[in-house]
This record gives structure tokens, C-alpha cells and sequence, in this order.
């Protein structure tokens, strides 16, 4: 068998490849929520009245705790790339580790949040939400729906986060090989930055 | 004959990464924090005009989407090309919205 | 480096048994495996259309009632386009030959190719369970328009979930090659000595990657609004159906391109090959299919003429319609211009390309009927745009892609077709298309709409021409089949290069070794496509 190999090989590791992978695949994250954002904005536009009175169901200190939650899961992850460059292994698996309990943190308090409207029967489906009016009905489908996703999202980077803490134990992912960790990373504050949009959008509309 | 340790990376490739302090982010951090406890007293202080609450709201989400994306996702230090790439992404979540709002607009 | 003088292994060789296919990271196998399965997709709705015209062969219940029409209608139109027409071009050849072309030795991230493959299987397990599981295929058309797709018992579930898992595999494949084009091109090969294949996959890849995701949620929306019984489309319940159109087409607008522009890049191959003649207006080929991508995203409303947008919406996308004709002319143009006093090896490939230029002209002008306001109230939902679809995804893609089989036949199997059989099954796929999409426009015109299983009386002259048409049609592409199938058992010895083609796949044996290339190979200086040059290599 022939053993010719060439230079631009895509065996090679490729840093910059695994990177802008990683981003493209980003974009199309942002645009999947992008048609949700579009779905919002024209029902909104429908229904600007109902909208407007529905928000006020949501408990606005439980979503700016979240807010909180989540922009300081985002730094310490952000901080854990950092110790990692710079060599420093258990500083970063404890900084993970701390992003991976904030984002606990957010998911119980959402569970706290989704519970309550259960009670009320908000939830498509039950009693209550059967008698609203449509405007209302769409703003809480939007509102399950759009953070379901994203809660889901945060489940998925919490695992790929988890799952790169064992790549760090076992010396696969190196302070001179981090790109696994970097790409978790940009995932988690994709997170982030989809909720930095859907906090003011449902809680902050009043 | 390509040594496979050798050639990690193509030629004229940035290996050096750019390694960003821990203070400089702390700081990015605060001024999130900031931003999000301005966008919640603006709503919550029930300014009555609704149409300025959602754009402070949406400004101030822009602002703090794009300090995420510059500093702690690092697109600030990175290849310009994301950048650029980003921008046409955006610019056609845009034109969805814009071309969709014309029809309900128009209606 | 000089060329290798022994022939080395080749890929086929390399490694044996199912494993080494299913579970293999190598592009070539992957690009094979994709073949398998898109043919016998096509084969599956081919079959489907065939029903589809024996119905239509009388007025009248023929062979099947109204339900089982639509769903059949409804398959048809989701095998096709989501299993074999999306991933047809990109997924077989792009997988095959792009690396090849650029001079690399895999894509980017070759597990996530594989990745992509098994999510196509899957999806179109999905779509194929939706015939033996409740209550049968869906019955809405490929659209899935709510509020009908959220109120029907048929499969819809399922089989959206299909074109889900299918889109998500269609993301990756274009994720793949944006990142392998930029990363991977051989040292010498800038962007604008990239063949015009690879440009035109580049452009698609963008389409595959930035409106997928659209479709994706939207379908997500459809599987909730079933499960959970939701309005959100719904009128009666304070939905709007029109938004639902908006995001179904901003998706699938652009994913006709997805389908076409590959095509394109496919002509763009084979007319300077055998037209020994270096393409003209290279730049003005490269730079139109990007146009084609990006103008291809404005234009969603032209599908949406008579479904109750505002006026002045209509105005703006009919408009903005007009200008995506552009670019595909000026690459008519250019092909033509190309053929103009080049000394032209009339063989197979060439033959389909010619019959893609003619069939895509008639498909790109009817488009320009129907994207036209005032025309377009009276034809829509009629014969006339199935008749201009065909003309384009049919008599455009599928043309170029079996072209494309015949020209990259010897560089995949390693042997050469026989050619006098492919031309006759060529003339019998060319007269039995035309036969049967003609009198197509001509129903619409007369006012036929689309999607019944039945029709008036007058009608039924065209209709039996058409359906004869589908018969003479499916003889080709039957003999085709045998004809390539017999010729990879038994077909003559080919060279490296048996075409005298100019690109970097003709550098390297055939079938190619498992890593491309035996030798560094020869980035042309200049024009990819300067066959002056080629001769001194």
C-alpha cells in the first residue's frame, strides 16, 4: 500500500478547521432560534396587547437570577480556557466544574419556574390555557417552547462540558491541545447569548 | 514523505494562540452583570412608554450578545473571516424578519 | 515528486467487508455509500411517478382513489426532493471528487461525514416507515401546509421528522466542505484555480448550512403543534397559515437552489472537457453561483402569490424574483460561448449537458412566467408549474447528475461505459422527458390544476402523450442503469485520464488510491480549465 501522504492532508490536526467548524455550526444554532425569534416577532406584532399582559405571569427576579447564573457560567468557563492555556490542569477542572453546577443552578430554578406555570395551567394543553385568548396561547407556546430548547441546550453543553473534563483527565485534551475545550466554550456561550435574548423578550416586555 | 508530527499544522498557520488574563475577563464579567441589572430597572421601574422599554431592552441585549461574542468567545482576536461570516449570518436573519415583516405590515 | 510509475492499491482494495464501508471515515466510500442509497430513493419514487401517470392516463378513478393519489403525489415529491435531489449532487459527487479536485486527501472532518450518512439513512428509514406504520404516508403535498398537515391522521409525524433528521444531515455535509474548501486546497491552488465544481458546492454549502436550520424549527413547530394540539398555524385558533408559508419557503426557495447550483458546477465540468476549449468567463461562472446563493435568499414570496400576502410584499419579491434569472443566464451564456468554435467530442456527458442547457433554458424561462404577478395568478397550482419544476429539478439536476455518472464512470469504477448503449438510453431519456413534462405547460396554460387525480375530459389527449412520455422515459433510465451496471462487470480499461480533462481528479489512477494521489499533484498554473497548457503536461 502506498504511504504517500501530502501536506495539506485532512488527517493533520487542524486547529483553525476544528474552530471555524465549530462556528459554523454556531450559525446555524443562532438561525435555528432565529426562526423561533421570527415566529415571536410577528405574533407579537399580531397580538402586542395580549403579549404585553402575559408577560407580567413571569417571576422577573427568578429570570435575572438566571441572567446572572448563566453570564457567570459563561466567565468561569471563559476563565477555565485561560488556566488551561497557561498550564494550570486543576484550576481549570475546577472552573469547569463550577460552570457545570451553575448550569445546574439555572436548570433547577427553571424547573421552579416551568413548575409554577404548571400549577396555573399554563402548559399547552391544560385546563386553563384552553379558555386563554389566542394571544395568550402563542405567548406561552413561545414562551415553553423557546426556553425548552434552550434548556435542552443547556443540558447538551453541560454533558459536552462534563464529557471534556474526562478528555482533560485523561492528558487528551493538554494545555498545548485545548481546541476540544475552546469549542466547548464558544457552545456555552452561544448558550448564553440566546438567553441574553430571550430574558428581556419574555420577562422584561412591560 | 510527511512526518505526521511534524506538519500539525498547514503552513503560515497561527500556532500562538493569543491567551487572554483572567482580570481582563472578570472585568468583562462585571460590566455584563451591570448591563443586565440596567435592562431589568428599566423594565421594572415601569417606564410607561412600551415602545422605548423594548428598545432599551434590545439594545442593551445587542450590547451585551456582542461583548460575549468579542471577549469571551474571542472573536475580537480571531481570524477577521468569522467574523465577516457572522455578520452575513446575521444579515440574513435580518432580511427574514425584515422581508416577512413587510407582508404584515403592508396588510 | 515524479509520477509514481507502479499502480498503487486502490481505494477499493485498500479494505475489505461491510464494516470497512459502513463505518468507513474515507470520503470516496462515504460518497459511494450515498450513491447506493440516493439511487435506490430514486428508483423508489421514480416507480411512484410511474403510478402517478398511469392514474392520469384517463379521467377518472384509473388504478387509485383521491387519498392514495395524494399520498403517493406526496411521497413522490419527499423522496425525491429530500433523499435524492438535495443530497444527490453534493453528498455523491461533492463527497467523491471535492477533495480530489482540490487536491487533498479526505474532508475536513471525515467522522462528521460519516456522521452525516448514517443521519440520511436514518431519515430515510423515517420516511419509509410512514408507509407501513398507522395510518399510511402523509397526504399534503411535500409542503406540509398547516393547518392540513397539523389536522390529517395520515403520518405527517413521521414523516417530518424524516426531512428533520435529513436536513440536519444535508448541514453537516455543507459544515464539511465550507471548512475543507477553506482549510484543505493544495498549496498552489488559490481560490480562483479551484474548479468550478468546487465553487459552485462552496455556494451550495452556504444555502445547505443557513437555511437549514429554518426548515428545521419549523418542522419542530409541526410536530408540537400536533402533539400538543396547538393553534399556532391554525386560524381558527388565532394561528396564521401565511407564517407558516413564509418559513417553509424561506427554506425551501434556497433549497431549490441546493439542488440546482451543484448541477450547474457539474456542466461546468464536463462542457470545456469536451469541448477541448478553455471555459469561458470563469470569474463570471464562480462569482454567479455565489450570486445565485445569496439572491436566492430574497425571492421566498414568489411561492406565496395567491395565498393572501399584502400587495405590496408581492411586488417586492416578484421584482427580486427577476433578478435571480441574472445569474443563471450569465452562465448559459458562458456555457455556449464555450462550446462556440471549441472542436467538440460529441460523448455522452456532453450530450446530457446539451440536453441540461435546453432543459434548464425552458425550466429557467417558465420560472420567469410564473414569478411574473399577473401570469402567476392564473397558472398557479396548476399543470404548467409541475411541468417548469420537472423542466428544472428533472430535466436540469437529474440530467446533470447522470451526465456527471457517465463522465466520472471510468474515474470511480476504473472502467469505461459503453458508449453507443448510453447513447441510445440518452435519445430515450431525452424524448421521453420532453414528451412527458411538455404537454405539461401546455395543460396549465389550458387551466389543469395540479394535485387531482382526476381531470376533465378535454384534458385527456396531453395527458395520454404525457403518460407514454413517462414510459419512454423510465426505458432510458432502465437501460442506463443496465448499461453502467454491466459495464463496472465487464466494461473496457480506462486511463487516468480518458477524457483529457484538465482538472487535478485526471492526475491521479483510477480508481483513485486510498489517500487521492500517488504523486504531489500539478496545480495548473492559471485558468483550471486551460487545455493549451494541458497538453505540455
Amino acid at each position: 500500500m502506498s504511504n504517500f501522504v501530502l501536506v495539506n492532508s485532512g488527517h493533520n490536526r487542524d486547529d483553525e478547521a476544528s474552530k471555524f467548524g465549530m462556528w459554523l455550526f454556531l450559525f446555524t444554532e443562532l438561525l435555528l432560534f432565529g426562526g423561533l425569534f421570527l415566529v415571536y416577532t410577528i405574533y407579537r406584532y399580531l397580538n402586542s396587547e395580549t403579549f404585553l399582559y402575559s408577560s407580567y405571569e413571569l417571576n422577573v427576579l427568578l429570570g435575572t437570577v438566571n441572567t446572572i447564573v448563566l453570564l457567570t457560567s459563561s466567565l468561569t468557563v471563559a476563565l477555565s480556557i485561560t488556566a488551561l492555556q497557561k498550564g494550570n490542569i486543576r484550576l481549570s477542572l475546577w472552573l469547569i466544574t463550577a460552570t457545570i453546577l451553575f448550569a445546574l443552578t439555572f436548570l433547577v430554578i427553571k424547573y421552579f419556574e416551568w413548575s409554577a406555570k404548571f400549577e396555573h395551567g399554563l402548559f399547552p394543553g391544560m385546563d386553563h390555557y384552553i379558555q386563554m385568548l389566542p394571544g395568550e396561547k402563542m405567548f406561552f407556546f413561545l414562551y415553553f417552547f423557546m426556553t425548552g430548547l434552550h434548556g435542552l441546550h443547556v443540558i447538551i453543553g453541560g454533558v459536552l462540558l462534563g464529557y471534556i473534563m474526562w478528555e482533560i483527565k485523561k492528558k487528551k485534551v493538554t494545555p498545548d491541545n485545548n481546541i476540544f475545550l475552546e469549542n466547548g466554550g464558544l457552545y456555552w456561550h452561544l448558550v448564553d447569548i440566546i438567553w441574553i435574548f430571550l430574558f428581556p423578550l419574555f420577562y422584561l416586555i412591560h | 514523505m510527511a512526518d505526521k508530527n511534524k506538519s500539525r499544522h498547514l503552513p503560515g498557520d497561527p500556532t500562538e494562540h493569543l491567551i487572554v488574563p483572567y482580570k481582563f475577563h472578570i472585568g468583562i464579567w462585571v460590566g455584563l452583570i451591570v448591563l443586565t441589572v440596567m435592562t431589568v430597572l428599566v423594565s421594572v421601574m415601569g417606564l410607561s412608554l412600551i415602545a422605548f422599554s423594548v428598545i432599551t431592552a434590545l439594545i442593551i441585549a445587542v450590547t451585551k450578545a456582542v461583548v460575549v461574542a468579542n471577549y469571551f468567545m474571542h472573536l475580537k482576536y480571531d481570524n477577521k473571516l468569522i467574523t465577516i461570516l457572522m455578520g452575513v449570518t446575521l444579515l440574513l436573519f435580518v432580511v427574514f424578519i425584515a422581508f416577512t415583516a413587510i407582508d404584515y405590515l403592508t396588510r | 515528486m515524479s509520477v509514481a510509475l507502479t499502480q498503487p492499491v486502490n481505494f477499493y482494495q485498500a479494505n475489505k467487508g461491510l464494516f470497512s464501508w459502513i463505518f468507513s471515515t474515507d470520503h470516496k466510500r462515504i460518497g459511494l455509500l450515498y450513491f447506493y442509497a440516493i439511487i435506490s430513493f430514486f428508483l423508489v419514487a421514480m416507480m411512484l411517478g410511474f403510478l402517478m401517470r398511469l392514474e392520469l392516463i384517463s379521467p377518472g378513478e384509473t388504478i387509485m382513489g383521491a387519498k392514495t393519489y395524494n399520498q403517493i403525489f406526496t411521497l413522490h415529491g419527499v423522496i425525491m426532493i429530500f433523499l435524492f435531489l438535495i443530497p444527490s449532487v453534493p453528498a455523491f459527487f461533492g463527497n467523491f471528487f471535492l477533495p480530489i479536485m482540490i487536491g487533498t486527501d479526505d474532508v475536513a472532518f471525515p467522522k462528521v461525514n460519516l456522521l452525516s450518512w448514517w443521519l440520511y439513512v436514518l431519515g430515510g428509514i423515517f420516511a419509509l416507515l410512514t408507509l407501513v406504520v398507522g395510518n399510511g404516508p402523509a397526504d399534503t403535498g411535500w409542503t406540509f401546509y398547516a393547518p392540513y398537515s397539523v389536522k390529517t391522521g395520515t403520518n405527517v409525524t413521521l414523516a417530518v421528522l424524516a426531512a428533520f433528521i435529513l436536513g440536519f444531515s444535508s448541514i453537516l455535509t455543507g459544515l464539511n466542505f465550507i471548512v475543507t474548501i477553506h482549510r484543505l486546497r493544495a498549496p498552489k491552488m488559490g481560490w480562483f484555480k479551484m474548479p468550478l465544481f468546487a465553487w459552485a458546492l462552496y455556494a451550495t454549502a452556504w444555502i445547505q448550512l443557513l437555511a437549514t436550520p429554518i426548515i428545521g424549527i419549523t418542522l419542530l413547530m409541526i410536530v408540537a403543534e400536533r402533539v400538543f394540539g396547538l393553534g399556532l398555524f391554525d386560524p381558527a385558533l388565532g394561528g396564521d397559515p401565511i407564517l407558516y408559508q413564509h418559513l417553509f419557503w424561506i427554506y425551501s426557495h434556497p433549497a431549490v437552489y441546493i439542488m440546482v447550483l451543484p448541477a450547474m458546477g457539474l456542466i461546468s465540468e464536463m462542457i470545456p472537457t469536451f469541448a477541448k476549449r478553455t471555459i469561458f468567463g470563469y470569474k463570471a461562472i464562480a462569482f454567479s453561483s455565489l450570486a445565485i446563493a445569496f439572491i436566492g435568499y430574497f425571492v421566498w414570496g414568489h411561492h406565496m402569490f395567491t395565498s393572501g400576502m399584502s400587495g405590496p410584499a408581492r411586488v417586492i419579491f416578484s421584482v427580486l424574483t427577476f433578478l435571480v434569472a441574472v445569474p443563471s443566464a450569465i452562465k448559459v451564456f458562458n456555457w455556449v460561448a464555450t462550446l462556440y468554435k471549441g472542436s467538440i467530442d460529441v460523448k455522452t456527458p456532453l450530450l446530457f449537458s446539451l440536453a441540461f442547457i435546453f432543459q434548464f433554458l425552458v425550466g429557467g424561462l417558465t420560472g420567469l412566467v410564473i414569478g411574473a404577478l399577473a401570469t402567476d395568478i392564473h397558472l398557479h397550482d396548476t399543470y404548467f408549474v409541475v411541468g417548469h419544476f420537472h423542466y428544472v429539478m428533472f430535466g436540469g439536476a437529474g440530467f446533470a447528475f447522470f451526465g456527471a455518472l457517465h463522465y466520472w464512470f471510468p474515474k470511480i469504477w476504473g472502467k469505461m461505459y459503453h458508449e453507443k448503449t448510453a447513447k441510445v438510453a440518452f435519445t430515450f431519456m431525452f424524448i421521453g422527458f420532453n414528451l412527458l413534462y411538455f404537454p405539461m405547460l401546455v395543460l396549465g396554460i389550458m387551466g389543469m390544476p395540479r394535485r387531482y387525480y382526476d381531470y376533465l375530459e378535454e384534458f385527456t389527449t396531453l395527458n395520454v402523450i404525457s403518460t407514454v412520455g413517462s414510459w419512454i422515459l423510465i426505458t432510458g433510465i432502465i437501460l442506463m442503469i443496465i448499461n453502467l451496471i454491466q459495464s463496472k462487470r465487464t466494461g473496457g480499461e480506462t486511463t487516468r485520464n480518458p477524457w483529457g480533462g484538465t482538472t487535478l481528479e485526471w492526475q491521479t489512477p483510477s480508481p483513485p488510491p486510498l489517500h487521492n494521489f500517488d504523486a504531489v499533484p500539478v496545480v495548473p498554473e492559471g485558468n483550471p480549465y486551460d487545455h493549451k497548457q494541458n497538453k505540455s503536461i
